[in-house]
């Protein structure tokens, strides 16, 4: 068996005292609970028993979502506030399908209407706990939905009389019946003082001054924390706590050679504000990154072709298995013509491996489970957990994605697809997101992948030197952080890097290792996606970490480039894909240098 | 021909223009001097021109545009708060200038989609650490500095390649803007205090409208705003400044049992939150929208209409705005894909003899009423002229901004921008003066006469418009588009004026101003948020009322919903004794 090893954060996390005073943050009160599930109560009984109209199909299935969310949002750079807001909002949304399970209003978009901006009615609620006055939105909300789903179901049936449904679509289910499920876990009062987490903001973003040679950095820390109710025609009836912890560091340099510009950023996050990293392991983890622009402002460029053994370590081992392998674990609805809609708006993303299933994927020794019922491990609370989704589906405890390197199933929501049928508490939001935001899509929770058949942390250099040299080369590669993708103000990365993130992997810092182990960092390589037939050859290190981290939903829809779900990763510290291919990355002009000198 | 008392109706402008003083807000003994934003800002921008003047395409100008927003938003809705949020931000936008006057990097590049290419808005510190505001300025200096020398290259290309330009007009004009000029910074806490009291405030308002059956959407809103703009330039400008208002509105949306919906909007505003109309007046407000709504659910349908109308304060002065203002405006005299449609009417008249029109960033205050687009430097650093557009109904001047059109080579101060987005010329305070007027029952009464002579049944009389959007482009028709709330049917044989609903405005710019045949001894001001090319800034629009010979309408294309099938939870709340939410 695989030793676990803690993340070393989570030791300093364990072993030293939280730094800031803490103030208890008002949340959902007893009131607030009983008036706003009485409001929806109430209104949906009245939708389900009345809301029928001579001439239009009737309603089978009505969800209300409502979500109270109260959300700190703090940012600095070099020592000074840029940004500090304290939101609190409250939404709905409703779900409202037509006619029956078999055949209903969805999985079907009306080609004529599809760039047109919904009128649909604002979705905020009363902050104060008014129980008509929440009705009154979820009344508007639901006609409004009704009329449309009509539209759209009149439609749907008008184009199946002129065009042939794909033979395997035939007889697939439109919705998935859900048992009626009742949970109520209750709110979790955070604990943080707002000028102290100013402060250590700005604190740890004065780090930065200390290095002259860093252009633009900024950090940023967000407490969010929403307490969420889900009701449905099924009769389920369930609520739940949504915490997001996350800070977030980026830094900006140029090369000194050629101007390349060159991002670092590190993102931090957890359920509960005291199991984010203290002040001082911030500020080191501020130095280091410092250190590495350092280096790479003068770093050689990568100038080979080099086809071998890469060795991701620690983020980047994380960064890889999540973007290239559990965020594509995913099955979603193709609309009625076989067309993947979600396909045409995930052009910078990696693709389902839903053709994939019941093949191989990964080596005969690698299994792949998803754990999202955990609440705890290792004395970290798990961020991936969730007592029931976002479609109001209890997870199973064990969910079998992968085994012995076979895929045995894929993510799923209630709407079934002609690979996998049946849901399995998958539908998900955007972490941080509130209702009416984005559609829950398919996506991973708590994911543990293990390898039966593991190296130890201490072989895995030596196994990464060998395989290359059998390819001839008399160095190996190491990566040890790959560009997140995520595009940000302080960032300056251009809407061609973002899109281009999708179409390979960008390590940042990137090494060749020699034989005689040193290291020499590189700069301006670009990875070549792994194909399934790298993905089969994967080496596992023994050590393994328990990451929480935000992943890739499959899908996020329209206008989201970047949808992530909150989730944690239980996956060895460091993998090893034996044949990648390495390249010089091409055709790129880079800014000049600043002209005028950094100001003293 | 008809006898008309005429009443020389000329206001003192100049008597409105009010001082409006903030001394017990602002903060004391501040000055210039020991201002620590504008002193970064000043020393940065001389460090970064003493090195840039060493390159091999030195900048000929640059400025740096701060502004510090500072917002405080309120949303309720039939009695509860939805949203009571504080935020604040500071943005800068760097404007470097390589070529010369005549020709430099913000050239317009024909046929290009050029939409990105002139700079973005960037977020830098708020607090007041000079330090870090030199650092965030000394790399937006930088990418400015790289992306102007990089588009200067284009724009030669461009010009090369490309036909002669009909307009030789330079880029940029030279103006004198060595100006300095200090207001204290006003922070939102002593400016906005009764945050909790407000809540309460717009909390009754919308609670009016609980128990209204049609009225599917209510809310009474609140925003307070103030606005900082810093300004240094390598000319010598230094100027630092405060745009505040504070603004209530309530909005209520009726359907009529066709389905149209019938908004209605009330809004104030005022520099000082004290200066906004009591409570009992806002509420007396509040129950006229209610019985106005309820009257429109009932108001027939217009019917596609052509003939005279009269048009209140409001509505003209949104129609002056949008049909007439956004015209004068100099970039759309000058960019080639713009219809120029008074680009060779200099000197000409436009407008019927008896009109005047002027546009004053000066002016504050329009009768009683505070006026949104006061400014006393432009976003460019140049002080804000009064421009008289029409004198006597013919043509004189264009707003301008620093950027010239042939015959007209410099700034008249209306150079303006959202904090972030590069200034354009814009509006400001639009004024509509007419030297010949009649009391509105006259006005009334020339409309019944010219109603007859035309053989029609009816005019029309617009009372209120929600504001409107114009479209000034060559390849789209040049027509304007003004929203109407409130509009009567003012019948020629007497019967009682009608309220009628779903109309729209409809026609093209130039024949509507040839129509206008009187004007009113009355005036009324539209303070508004105008958008377009450079951001969205405050403006205002004033006017008398006014009679056009002709007018089109069309039906408003009505919203495709029915009513709500269920009735409102009110109801059905209503009907058990105990409101559990209240109890």
């Amino acid at each position: 068996m695989p030793q676990v090893r803690l993340f070393p954060f989570a030791i300093l996390l364990l072993t030293v005292p939280v730094s800031f005073p803490s103030v208890l943050h008002a949340q959902v009160s007893d009131k607030t609970i009983a008036v706003v599930e009485r409001a929806m109560t109430d209104e949906l009984a009245r939708a389900k028993s009345d809301l029928h109209l001579p001439g239009l199909v009737d309603p089978f299935f009505i969800a209300y979502t409502v979500a109270d969310q109260e959300r700190l949002d703090l940012a600095a750079s070099n020592g000074s506030l840029t940004r500090s807001d304290l939101h609190h909002e409250r939404r709905e949304s409703v779900r409202l399908l037509l006619n029956n399970y078999q055949f209903n209003d969805e999985n079907f978009t009306d080609n004529t209407g599809f760039f047109m901006f919904s009128s649909a009615p604002d979705n905020a609620l009363p902050l104060d706990d008014d129980y008509t006055g929440i009705r009154r939105v979820l009344w508007l909300s639901t006609d409004d939905l009704f009329k449309s789903a009509n539209e759209n179901f009149s439609k749907k049936k008008a184009a199946l009389e002129h065009k042939e449904v794909a033979a395997e679509l035939k007889d697939l289910p439109d919705f998935a019946p859900a048992p009626a499920i009742a949970i109520a876990e209750p709110p979790i009062a955070l604990h943080y003082d707002r000028t102290a987490l100013e402060t250590m903001v700005k604190d740890v973003s004065e780090e930065f001054t200390a290095h002259p040679e860093i252009q633009n950095s900024s950090v940023s820390l967000t407490i969010t924390n929403s307490y969420e109710w889900i009701i449905n025609t099924e009769g389920t009836r369930v609520r739940k706590p949504v915490t997001l912890c996350q800070i977030e560091i980026e830094a900006y340099t140029q090369a000194t050679s050629d101007g390349q510009p060159i991002h670092l950023s590190r993102t931090f996050v957890a359920k509960i504000p005291e199991q984010l990293p203290t002040k001082l392991e911030l500020l080191n983890r501020v130095d280091e990154m410092a250190r590495d622009l350092i280096a790479l402002r003068s770093a050689p460029l990568f100038d080979q072709d080099y086809t071998g053994p890469v060795l991701f370590e620690n983020d980047a081992a994380a960064d890889f298995l999540s973007e290239n392998l559990i965020s594509r674990l995913f099955a979603q609805r193709e609309d009625l013509f076989g067309n993947d809609v979600s396909a045409i708006f995930s052009s910078g993303k990696r693709s389902s491996l839903k053709e994939k299933l019941n093949t191989r994927i990964l080596p005969t020794t690698v299994s792949v489970h998803d754990l999202s019922l955990t609440k705890m491990r290792n004395g970290i609370e798990l961020l991936g957990y969730y007592p029931f989704d976002d479609e109001g589906v209890v997870p199973p405890a064990d969910l079998t994605l992968v085994d012995k390197g076979i895929l045995k199933t894929l993510y799923m929501s209630r709407t079934p697809t002609k690979e996998v049928r049946e849901p399995n508490g998958h539908a998900r939001s955007l972490a941080g997101g509130l209702p009416g935001m984005t559609e829950a899509s398919p996506a991973p929770g708590i994911v543990e992948y293990k390898d039966s058949k593991p190296v130890p942390l201490s072989g895995m250099k030596k196994d990464l030197l060998a395989r290359a040299k059998d390819d001839g080369y008399n160095y190996g590669i190491i990566v040890r952080a790959i560009d997140g993708g995520i595009p940000s103000d302080e960032s300056g990365e251009s809407i061609q890097d973002m899109l281009a993130n999708g179409k390979a992997i960008i390590p940042i810092l990137i090494y060749k290792l020699l034989p005689d182990g040193t290291e020499q960092l590189v700069r301006g390589a670009e990875i070549g996606l792994p194909s399934i037939r790298d993905l089969r050859e994967i080496v596992s290190s023994k050590e393994m970490i328990t990451r929480n981290m935000l992943i890739s939903a499959g899908s996020g829809g329209l206008f989201s480039f970047s949808p992530k779900v909150a989730a944690t990763l239980i996956a060895p510290a460091d993998i090893l894909s034996p044949e990648l291919e390495v390249q010089r990355k091409k055709g790129e002009a880079y800014p000049a240098p600043p002209v005028v000198a950094r100001p003293n | 021909m008809q006898k008309m008392p005429r009443s020389i109706y000329y206001k003192s402008w100049w008597l409105a223009a009010l001082i409006v003083t903030f001394s017990t807000i602002a903060r004391a003994q501040e000055t210039a001097d020991n201002d620590v934003v504008i002193q970064t800002m000043k020393s940065e921008l001389a460090r970064e021109h003493d090195a840039l003047a060493s390159q091999t395409v030195p900048p000929y100008y640059m400025s740096y545009n701060v502004g510090d927003e500072q917002t405080v938003s309120i949303v309720t809705s039939y009695g509860s708060i939805m949203k009571s949020d504080s935020t604040r931000r500071r943005t800068l936008l760097v404007d470097i200038r390589v070529g010369d006057y005549s020709l430099d990097n913000t050239h317009e590049i024909r046929a290009s989609n050029d939409m990105f290419a002139r700079g973005g808005a960037r977020s830098i510190p708020y607090e007041d650490n000079s330090e870090s505001l030199r650092l965030a300025l000394w790399r937006e200096t930088n990418a400015s500095y790289n992306a102007a020398t990089e588009r200067l290259q284009q724009v030669r290309t461009n010009k090369t390649i490309k036909v002669a330009e009909e307009d030789t007009s330079g880029d940029f004009s030279k103006a004198d803007a060595a100006n300095h000029y200090y207001e204290p910074e006003i922070d939102m806490a002593s400016y906005f205090h009764d945050r909790k009291e407000w809540e309460k405030r717009l909390a009754r308002y919308s609670a009016l409208f609980v128990g209204q059956q049609d009225i599917f959407e209510a809310k009474a809103t609140l925003d307070a705003s103030i606005v900082r703009k810093y300004f240094v330039s390598t000319e010598g400008g230094e100027i630092a400044s405060n745009q505040l208002y504070t603004r209530v509105m309530i909005m209520a949306t009726a359907k009529a049992d066709d389905g149209m919906e019938l908004p209605l909007y009330k809004s104030y505003f005022a520099y000082v939150p004290s200066d906004l109309p009591s409570d009992d007046s806002i509420m007396h407000d509040v129950y006229n929208m209610i019985a106005t709504l309820e009257q429109m659910r009932n108001a027939p349908v217009i019917s596609p209409f052509a003939g005279p109308a009269i048009l209140s304060g409001g509505p003209a002065g949104v129609f002056f705005h949008e049909i007439f203002g956004h015209r004068v405006e100099a970039r759309r005299e000058k960019d080639v894909n713009e219809g120029q449609t008074f680009k060779k009417k200099i000197g000409q008249e436009v407008l019927p003899t008896f009109m005047d029109v002027f546009d004053d960033p000066n002016l504050q205050r329009y009768d009683s009423t505070d006026l949104l687009g006061h400014y006393t430097y432009d976003d460019e650093g140049v002080r804000g002229q009064r421009v008289d557009i029409v004198q006597n109904g013919v043509l004189k001047n264009f707003l301008m901004g620093r950027s010239p059109i042939e015959g007209f080579p410099h700034s008249n101060g209306h150079g303006r921008a959202q904090p972030g987005k590069l200034p354009e010329a814009r509006q400001s305070n639009l004024v509509v003066v007419a030297k010949q007027t009649v009391p509105f029952d006259t006005l009334r009464a020339m409309l019944i006469e010219e109603c007859k002579r035309q053989g029609k049944p009816y005019g029309l009389w617009f009372k209120e418009v929600e504001g409107g959007f114009t479209l000034t482009g060559r390849t789209i028709p040049n027509a304007f588009n003004v929203l109407p709330i409130l509009v009567y049917r003012i019948y020629a044989d007497g019967r009682p004026d009608e309220l009628v609903r779903g109309v729209d405005l409809i026609g093209t710019p130039l024949a509507t101003f040839e129509r206008i045949m009187a004007a009113g001894n009355d005036g009324e001001t539209f303070n508004g948020m105008c958008g377009a090319e450079s951001g969205w800034v405050p403006v205002s629009a004033s006017s008398p009322s006014l009679l056009v010979r002709e007018i089109e309408v069309q039906k408003k294309q009505k919203s495709q919903e029915r009513l709500p099938i269920l009735p409102a939870p009110d109801a059905a709340a209503s009907s058990k004794s105990v409101d559990p939410g209240k109890g």
